[in-house]
């Protein structure tokens, strides 16, 4: 699925509107990935490139994270939203960010539901 | 100049997570034993036991008239928002203590687990105030274990506006540090030094942080009377009180620090 529908299917607001669904080369590519986290050292380590990221997380430095980790987009959960410096960063960076009112867990849920999948088995 | 030794980390009774046997007269005594000039008491989110230290200090020093004397400093290890440890080092412990309601205003209090329930590990820990005899004199009420309502840079600036210095606690951990909870050190958060844990000075990992621009400290994080002095700060400065450790911080008028 594409982030827009993606979006469109879970009822996101999107929080960086100037760039909808990200930069135009990516605005149609699917999406198959996403991580839950809110240890911002956890997802540089572990999430997978392209992935959604489901955080509740709202430093600046999720903005940071998600371009090295060449995320697709953060979704912030609980109805957490970040303060309007990290929003302006994301958007100038071309980082869709998206808030919901559900919890990380449901969330998940239904991005699992439609068919995303996460970074697998941690190898011990 | 002299050269003293600090250990600007150590918790009382008063953390959830502390034993019992940290009581304030514990305490200086262990830390006289140790050799160390400066302790700062820095429990979770709160500055409540700091005063019963310092006060069983003055009178561990009555008692031994030309003995070396340890000097408290009163500090608190404030949990930001991010759930990032941050210590708080104030010049008095009237300034900790204000610092403290402050963060103690946005603390939820425990819920109280049913008598009948699990086993005694789950229950309550006994956050305890105390005098500086050690007797009990209260207990808190409010989680210290929790998340303040503080994010980092706010925390920073609350440990500034009460004269205080913030210190981003055992950088090298992987749990409740700035780089396990925010990726890594944003760079414009005005810190006054980074604190690396015993475990990660006694491998050698504080080269790994030297590259900030920060003064860098070791501490023990002491939750258990033995631990106290196992990690220190080694001060270059005039004598032992809270403006040397800030001058020795900044490197300035002839003053320094580094890991001991």
């Amino acid at each position: 699925m594409t982030l827009n529908e993606i979006a469109c299917t879970l009822g996101l607001e999107s929080l960086t509107p100037a760039i909808a669904a990200g930069p135009a080369d990516r605005a149609g590519a699917a999406v198959e990935k996403a991580h839950a986290s809110d240890l911002l050292s956890d997802v540089l380590a572990n999430a997978p490139a392209g992935a959604i990221l489901l955080t509740i997380q709202v430093h600046m430095n999720v903005v940071a994270v998600a371009l090295h980790a060449g995320l697709a987009a953060v979704v912030f959960t609980s109805g957490m939203r970040p303060d309007e410096a990290v929003r302006a960063k994301a958007e100038q960076e071309k980082l869709p960010l998206f808030t919901t009112a559900e919890s990380t867990f449901d969330a998940a849920g239904k991005l699992y539901a439609m068919g995303l999948r996460g970074a697998g088995s941690r190898r011990a | 100049m002299k050269r003293l030794l600090a250990d600007m980390h150590v918790h009382t009774v008063l953390s959830p997570c502390a034993s019992r046997e940290m009581s304030p007269p514990a305490i200086v005594r262990e830390a006289l034993q140790k050799g160390l000039a400066m302790i700062a008491v820095c429990d979770h989110n709160s500055a409540g036991n700091v005063g019963a230290v310092m006060e069983a200090a003055a009178r561990a020093a009555a008692r031994e008239p030309g003995g070396a004397g340890l000097t408290v400093i009163a500090g608190m290890e404030i949990t930001t928002a991010e759930e990032a440890h941050v210590l708080g080092l104030f010049p008095d412990a009237r300034a900790a203590d204000r610092a403290s309601a402050e963060v103690r205003a946005g603390l939820p209090l425990w819920r109280p687990l049913s008598s009948n329930g699990p086993s005694a590990a789950l229950r309550s820990p006994e956050q305890e105030l105390v005098d500086a005899a050690g007797e009990l004199i209260g207990i808190e009420e409010k989680m210290l274990s929790a998340a303040s309502r503080f994010t980092l840079s706010e925390t920073v600036a609350l440990i500034h506006r009460h004269g205080g210095l913030a210190i981003a606690a055992h950088m090298d951990r992987r749990s409740f540090s700035v780089p396990s909870q925010l990726g890594f050190l944003p760079p414009d958060v005005p810190l006054d030094g980074l604190e690396i844990s015993a475990a990660g000075a006694a491998r050698g990992r504080a080269k790994e942080f030297a590259g900030h621009g920060l003064p860098l400290v070791s501490s023990s994080d002491s939750h258990f009377l033995d631990d106290i002095g196992i990690s220190r700060t080694a001060l270059a400065v005039e004598g032992p009180s809270f403006d040397e450790i800030a001058l020795a911080l900044a490197g300035v008028n002839g003053r320094g620090c580094g890991i001991a």
